[in-house]
């Protein structure tokens, strides 16, 4: 700065001060709201805090976004989601986790329709993504299909998700992960979803080459000279011309031979 | 009957059946290998008196059913005094100890009719025919009497409470009878599950006969083609009832499992498939071997390959190794089935490879032409074997990569749902499809480009016409957002993006061609069948008389094209029902009690409850359905709920509920609608259906070919005898006007 501002010239440094102290208080309100007061773990930033703060209210003074309450409940809830950002979860994952313990009353703007789904987000919706699924106890049901308490459990589950802002894939992925690989009807797995397809391509394949050497053989059994061939099943035997190399005595005898069984 | 004596006549009856069958197998194994008359007639007429020993079983079960009769643990687990009488009969195939009694009686009804029928015709096959089918009948009484016993009985040992499970007495005991039973799982109270697993029975048990025909040709050497019309006229019957099941199966999961659909790839539905699929296969190439000889190996592979799906299909039922909603409970019999499984597979191969090796399957296996029917009929046979493979490692694809993964060669279980299958399956399908208009179409051996060309030309126009009409048909707006909301309900607040509207036009598209295919195989057949009406009709004859002497003539050759009809409006029903379906859910509040869906629009009205006389509770929702202001039916759908009687409880619990959907039904389509009660909301799930009713059509279609062409033709003997007097007479008014 000093090698860029002449020293005669004492506005421009006065103003490059206001410049830099009006940056420092614009920074001011965030580092308040941040609150102040929970550890960040390491690679965890106030920002990443606030950004899931800012949707959230606590139980106790609602309506007022986390980042800027300064309650001891809040503090909590800031630190709680300092701690899950440093597990590595996501900011869906985390805003789900307060979702399931404290409701939809925590959510910042979150309205609630009749059905228990968040404005927005519909049956259907819910539903296109369960067809998906199944549940781990139902034995072969989609989960859109099904009727148990267990499968509608799963189904405002993931009514839950879409509210909060998860997509298909990051809600099945989720489901597969907890509750293991059945849940999906086709392999999550890219590898696995390859062999799915490979095996019987395969085994099609190959049925193919031994079907298409069948074929090829047969053909050229129509083409052989000499052979003796059936036409249909009823009807009388016919020949093929006898090849010019197969000698006339071996013909004669095998005629006689013939002639003695009939 | 006293009560004692139902269970102790059934007892005897089985196991006197399962000793009948032993010596029949061994009496007319040993009878053939020692060309001794007198065994092999022995080992028939014990074969032969299964089937009563076996009707008066299934007829005490049945008769203590429906006397409530609950000393009998089977009839306690199946039955209870609420259910109707009609139902109670459903009980016999209601669970795994009665289903495999009524699987015996039927082997032992269908040995007992292919011994009458066959015994002259085929004389040299029928000893090894008794050993096929009796060991088979055998396996499975086996199970009955040793395994799953439906006549074990509850026994109360003196000085305990305690009561035990058995079928003779455990020593001083006395026999106990249950006040009420826990009755028939209420999912099986359906007319189509009354007739569905009879059906299915019929159908697996039916092809066990042309798999003895094929083993005791292999046994004997027998491998002309005598074995094969015999085997064809039983492959078919097996056929048709396999077919039936398996669309009366379709129906009642329609109706029952309130879902909206006939099929879901489950893997018990794709047991039954498996068989049906490779049963088609031997139909088609059973033809080129009887009129060309050829194929004899292929035929064998297929129907030996069919009998032993039907028994991977009944351990995959009955072992609990798949999961469905159509499975019974884990039982003992899985790895006894098994056993007997891996037991068919390696007798059927080594008999196979060894005639094999020896030259006796080689036939007159050349083909002239690669567009001959013959050639067709082999590509209709590989493309069949390629659905079976597709359809058996989607079902098996989780019992395989879990005894992977218990060897250590894999890590993860690979389960596969609905979703694996349409990709999988359509390309074959659409090849299927294509050759069903070609191959009739295509001549015996000789047989070119142009030539076929020709014959295809018409179908190809009206495919394609039918393409067209689909597309513009489907392009209407309504149309076009049904099938948009189908395919995009990802999109939240529902604005459909240009993308999007492509990708619409690419499913009407692909749809339309759907249609095109079903129509072109659809005319290629119907001109089949036209030509060689209008062929008779210039020789004199009127259109009907025609058309019937035509059928009544090649009965095989017309009932197939009906079958190929069939499958045509099948094809239209499925193809509109899956590209065109459309669903919703709506919970239902007091100001908001309309849904709207494809072109009809329900309004709920109220809610009413109701008693059945069979003791079930039932919520009954009452609405109406408009399609635009006009009101064009009323509908009721309901949950049925079923209450069994808890003894630690000591009252009745809610066991089981059902729904049944209400639905307003037209050859367009159904609109369908069931409700469920979710923290006292009301909610609908509402389909629209597109088309479906053509699958039963073509079902009903399916079956009625199938007829014609079991029906018997009259005798070649006499038409041989009548066509020679009719040429002879022709020939002498030639030679008499001079020749020509």
């Amino acid at each position: 700065l000093k090698a860029r501002v002449p020293e005669e010239d004492g506005k421009l440094r006065k103003l490059i001060f206001l410049l830099l102290v009006g940056v420092a208080l614009m920074a001011a309100p965030d580092v308040q709201a941040q609150g102040g007061g929970e550890n960040l773990p390491p690679g965890v930033t106030p920002d990443q805090v606030n950004v899931i703060a800012q949707q959230l209210t606590c139980t106790d003074c609602a309506g007022v976004p986390l980042n800027t309450c300064q309650t001891e409940v809040c503090t909590e809830w800031r630190q709680e989601i300092a701690d899950q950002l440093g597990d590595g979860k996501s900011e869906l994952d985390i805003m789900d986790w307060f979702v399931v313990r404290y409701g939809w009353n925590v959510v910042i703007g979150a309205v609630i329709q009749p059905n228990g789904l968040r404005e927005g987000v519909t049956q259907d919706e819910v539903n296109n993504v369960a067809k998906l699924m199944y549940c781990d106890v139902c034995e072969g049901i989609p989960l859109d299909a099904c009727e148990s308490a267990a499968c509608l459990e799963w189904r405002r589950e993931i009514g839950r998700m879409l509210g909060v802002g998860y997509d298909q894939d990051q809600i099945i992925d989720l489901f597969v992960e907890r509750h293991g690989g059945d849940v999906a009807a086709l392999p999550r797995d890219k590898k696995d979803l390859r062999l799915v397809f490979l095996v019987p391509g395969l085994i099609i394949l190959l049925i193919g080459i031994v079907g298409g050497y069948q074929v090829w053989r047969f053909r050229q059994r129509g083409h052989q000279a000499g052979q003796v061939v059936r036409r249909s099943s009823s009807g009388p035997m016919q020949t093929r011309p006898v090849p010019e190399d197969v000698e006339t005595d071996l013909i004669e005898r095998l005629e006689q031979e013939l002639k003695g069984l009939q | 009957l006293e009560a004692t004596l139902t269970a102790e006549f059934g007892v005897i009856t089985t196991a006197l059946a399962l000793i009948a069958a032993g010596f029949a197998l061994v009496a007319a194994l040993v009878g053939a290998q020692t060309r001794r008359e007198m065994l092999v007639q022995s080992a028939r007429n014990a074969a032969l008196v299964t089937f009563p020993l076996l009707t008066v079983a299934c007829g005490m079960l049945l008769y203590a059913m429906l006397n409530h009769d609950y000393s009998i643990v089977y009839v306690s687990e199946t039955t209870d005094n609420a259910t109707p009488t009609f139902y109670l009969v459903t009980g016999l195939w209601g669970g795994q100890a009665g289903s495999l009694l009524f699987w015996s009686w039927l082997m032992s009804a269908f040995t007992f009719a292919a011994l009458l029928i066959n015994w002259k015709s085929e004389r040299r096959l029928m000893p090894y025919v008794i050993v096929a089918t009796m060991a088979t009948l055998g396996f499975f009484l086996t199970l009955n009497v040793f395994f799953e016993n439906p006549f074990k009985r509850f026994w109360e040992i003196p000085g305990t409470r305690n009561l035990t499970e058995a079928v003779f007495n455990p020593g001083n005991a006395t026999a106990y009878t249950l006040p009420d039973g826990n009755g028939l799982n209420p999912l099986l109270r359906h007319l189509g599950m009354v007739i569905h697993p009879p059906m299915l029975y019929l159908g697996y048990v039916g092809f066990v006969i042309p798999f003895s025909f094929a083993f005791a040709a292999l046994a004997t050497g027998q491998l002309g083609s005598s074995w094969i019309r015999a085997t064809r006229a039983w492959a078919l019957v097996a056929w048709m009832f396999l077919s039936c099941g398996l669309l009366l199966g379709g129906r009642w999961a329609y109706d029952v499992l309130g879902w909206g659909g006939y099929w879901g790839w489950d893997p018990v539905e794709n047991a039954a498939l498996l068989p049906w699929l490779t049963g088609t296969a031997f139909l088609h190439s059973a033809v080129v071997q009887d009129k060309r000889g050829m194929l004899k190996f292929w035929n064998m592979l297929l129907i030996i390959m069919t009998f032993l799906l039907v028994i991977l299909g009944t351990f995959a039922t009955r072992s609990g190794v798949v999961s469905s909603v159509h499975a019974f409970a884990e039982s003992q019999v899985g790895r006894p089935m098994f056993t007997f499984l891996a037991l068919s597979m390696l007798t059927s191969v080594i008999l196979l490879a060894w005639r094999q090796q020896r030259g006796d399957l080689r036939g007159a296996d050349e083909l002239d032409s690669l567009l001959s029917r013959e050639s067709l009929f082999l590509l209709n046979n590989w493309l069949f074997l390629a659905l079976t493979v597709v359809v058996l490692w989607g079902t098996w694809a989780e019992a395989i990569t879990t005894i992977a993964a218990d060897l250590g060669l894999r890590d993860t279980v690979i389960n596969l749902g609905k979703d694996y299958y349409p990709p999988a399956v359509t390309p074959l399908l659409i090849l299927i499809y294509i050759l069903m208009g070609v191959a009739p179409l295509a001549a015996w051996r000789k047989a070119t480009a142009a030539r076929l060309g020709q014959a295809i030309r018409i179908p190809i126009l009206v495919g394609l016409g039918v393409v067209v009409l689909a597309y513009l048909m489907n392009l209407n707006w309504d149309w076009l957002w049904v099938s948009a909301r189908a395919h995009f309900p990802e999109s939240r607040f529902w604005h459909i993006t240009g993308d999007e509207l492509w990708r619409t036009f690419r499913e009407v598209i692909f749809a339309a061609l759907g249609f095109g295919l079903v129509a072109f195989a659809g005319t290629a057949t119907l001109t089949e069948i036209w030509k060689g009406v209008e062929a008779r009709h210039r020789r004199g004859e009127n259109y009907w008389p025609a058309f019937s002497t035509l059928v009544a003539r090649d009965r095989h050759r017309y009932g197939g094209y009906f079958i190929h009809l069939g499958m045509v409006v099948l094809g239209i029903g499925v193809i509109g029902s899956t590209a065109f379906q459309d669903t919703t859910v709506h919970t239902m509040t007091p100001g908001d009690n309309q849904v709207k869906l494809g072109p009809y629009t329900l309004v709920h009205n109220n809610l009413t409850e109701a008693q059945s006389s069979d003791g079930r509770d039932m919520i009954i929702a009452h609405a109406s359905v408009y399609r635009g202001d006009k009101l064009v039916d009323e509908i009721r759908p309901r949950r049925d709920i079923f209450y069994r009687w808890d003894p630690s409880q000591q009252k009745y619990v809610a066991a089981t509920n059902m729904s049944i959907a209400g639905t307003h039904s037209t050859m367009e389509g159904d609109f369908y609608a069931i409700i469920r009660l979710e923290d006292d909301q009301l909610v609908y799930s509402v389909y629209w259906n597109p088309l479906i009713n053509f699958v039963w059509y073509g079902g009903i279609i399916l079956v009625l070919g199938t007829l014609v062409a079991l029906w018997p033709s009259r005798q070649p003997e006499l038409a041989t005898e009548s066509t020679l007097k009719r040429q002879g007479a022709e020939l002498e008014g030639a030679r008499a006007g001079g020749g020509r």
